[in-house]
C-alpha cells in the first residue's frame, strides 16, 4: 500500500508539473481547453442558438453571461489523477491503457455535464452558482474519478493475476 | 445491484447531508484552521503578517504593510487587511464524511479512522491556506511585500506551483487516498464481480 501511494503521488505530482510547465500549457492545456469549449457550445446550440464559444469562453448572446473554462474547470486534473492511479496500480499495460482511454473519456464526459450545468445555474443564481462550481462539481467529477477507478479494478480482476502481485 | 452501484448510491445520499452539515459548522471549522494559520504564518514571515483571525466562515489577514487609501478626500495610510475562502479547501471533509459513512463494513474503528482522516484534512487545508496567503503576499499586494518576502525567481515559480497543487490536487485527492488506505481491506467486498444463478 505504501509503495501504491509513493508511487501514485510521484506520477501525479510529474504530470501536475508537466501541466503546468509553458510547454504543456501551450501544447496541450490550452488547446484542449478552447476544444471542450466549443464542444460544450455545440452541445447547448441544439436546443439554445444563444450560445457561443471562443478560445476558452463560452457566453450568452442575450443575456450576456459569460464563463471561462479554467484550470480545475477542464477535467485535466481529474484525468490526472485517475491515470496515475491506474500507472501505479500492478496490472497488464494492456489493462492499464484500457482503463485510462475508457477512465478519461466518463471524466471527459460528466464534465461536458458539469459545465454546461454552470453555464445556466450562473444565469440563474449566482450563489447557487458558487456553490455548485467551487464545491459540489469538483466533488463529483472527484468520485466519478473513484468509482471509474474501482470499476476499473473490479474488470482488470477478472482477467486473470496480475503481475507482481 | 452490484457493491459499487450500492456504494455510489450511499455516497450521493450522504453527500447533501454531509455538505449542509459542514457549511453550517463551517463558521466553528474556521476557527482552529484560523488560530493555527495565524501562529505559522506569523512565525513565518514576522515581517509581513501581524494576525490572522476568523471573519464569519472566511479568514481574514492583517499585514505588517501599509498603503495610502483615500479616504474623506484626504490620504491616510492604512493597514493591508484581505480575505481568503478556506471553504475552497475545506469542502474534502463533507466528501471524506461521505465515503467514510458509505463504505461497507462499519466497525468500531471507523470513528477512530474517521477522526484520524479529519486531523489529516485540517493539514491539507492549511497547507493550501498557507500558500494561497503567501501567493497573495508575493503577486498580488505590492513591491514592498515582495522584498520582504525576499524569495528568489525560482522561489516564486515554486510558490505558483505549491499554490496550484494545494487548491487543484490535494482537496480532491486527499479524501480518496485517505479513504482507500484506511478502508483497503474493504475494497475486495466493493469490486467482487456480480454474480447472477439461473433457476
Amino acid at each position: 500500500m505504501v509503495r501504491y501511494v509513493v508511487v501514485f503521488l510521484s506520477l501525479v505530482g510529474f504530470l501536475f508539473a508537466i501541466e503546468l510547465l509553458p510547454i504543456g500549457q501551450t501544447g496541450f492545456v490550452l488547446p484542449f481547453t478552447s476544444a471542450i469549449a466549443r464542444i460544450s457550445a455545440g452541445l447547448m446550440q441544439l436546443f439554445d442558438d444563444q450560445v457561443q464559444a471562443q478560445g476558452k469562453l463560452i457566453w450568452d448572446h442575450g443575456t450576456g453571461f459569460a464563463v471561462s473554462i479554467e484550470a480545475g474547470c477542464n477535467g485535466v486534473e481529474a484525468g490526472i489523477i485517475l491515470v496515475a492511479a491506474i500507472l501505479a496500480f500492478p496490472s497488464r499495460w494492456r489493462e492499464k491503457l484500457i482503463g485510462i482511454v475508457v477512465g478519461l473519456a466518463t471524466i471527459q464526459a460528466l464534465n461536458l455535464i458539469r459545465i454546461i450545468s454552470l453555464f445556466y445555474i450562473g444565469q440563474w443564481n449566482r450563489t447557487f452558482f458558487e456553490w455548485a462550481h467551487l464545491y459540489v462539481w469538483q466533488t463529483l467529477i472527484m468520485l466519478d474519478v473513484l468509482i471509474v477507478f474501482l470499476l476499473w479494478l473490479r474488470w482488470q480482476s477478472t482477467h486473470g493475476p496480475t503481475p507482481n502481485q | 445491484m452490484s457493491p459499487i452501484g450500492k456504494f455510489t448510491l450511499k455516497v450521493l445520499i450522504w453527500l447533501p447531508l454531509c455538505f449542509g452539515a459542514w457549511y453550517f459548522l463551517s463558521i466553528l471549522f474556521v476557527l482552529p484552521v484560523a488560530a493555527a494559520l495565524d501562529g505559522l504564518m506569523s512565525w513565518a514571515f514576522p515581517d509581513l503578517v501581524r494576525a490572522i483571525k476568523p471573519d464569519g466562515n472566511a479568514v481574514s489577514i492583517t499585514t505588517q504593510l501599509t498603503a495610502l487609501q483615500a479616504d474623506l478626500g484626504a490620504a491616510v495610510k492604512a493597514d493591508v487587511v484581505f480575505t481568503v475562502n478556506p471553504l475552497i479547501y475545506g469542502y474534502c471533509v463533507p466528501f471524506y464524511t461521505a465515503l467514510v459513512l458509505a463504505a461497507p463494513g462499519h466497525d468500531s474503528k471507523t470513528f477512530g479512522y474517521w477522526i484520524i482522516g479529519m486531523l489529516i484534512l485540517f493539514l491539507v487545508q492549511l497547507f493550501g491556506l498557507a500558500a494561497e496567503i503567501t501567493k497573495v503576499l508575493a503577486f498580488n499586494i505590492n513591491d514592498e511585500a515582495r522584498e520582504r518576502l525576499g524569495f528568489s525567481a525560482l522561489g516564486y515559480e515554486g510558490l505558483a506551483l505549491v499554490y496550484q497543487f494545494g487548491y487543484l490536487i490535494l482537496p480532491v485527492v486527499s479524501p480518496v487516498l485517505i479513504w482507500i488506505s484506511q478502508f483497503r481491506h474493504q475494497l475486495p467486498q466493493l469490486i467482487q464481480p456480480v454474480t447472477t444463478t439461473r433457476p
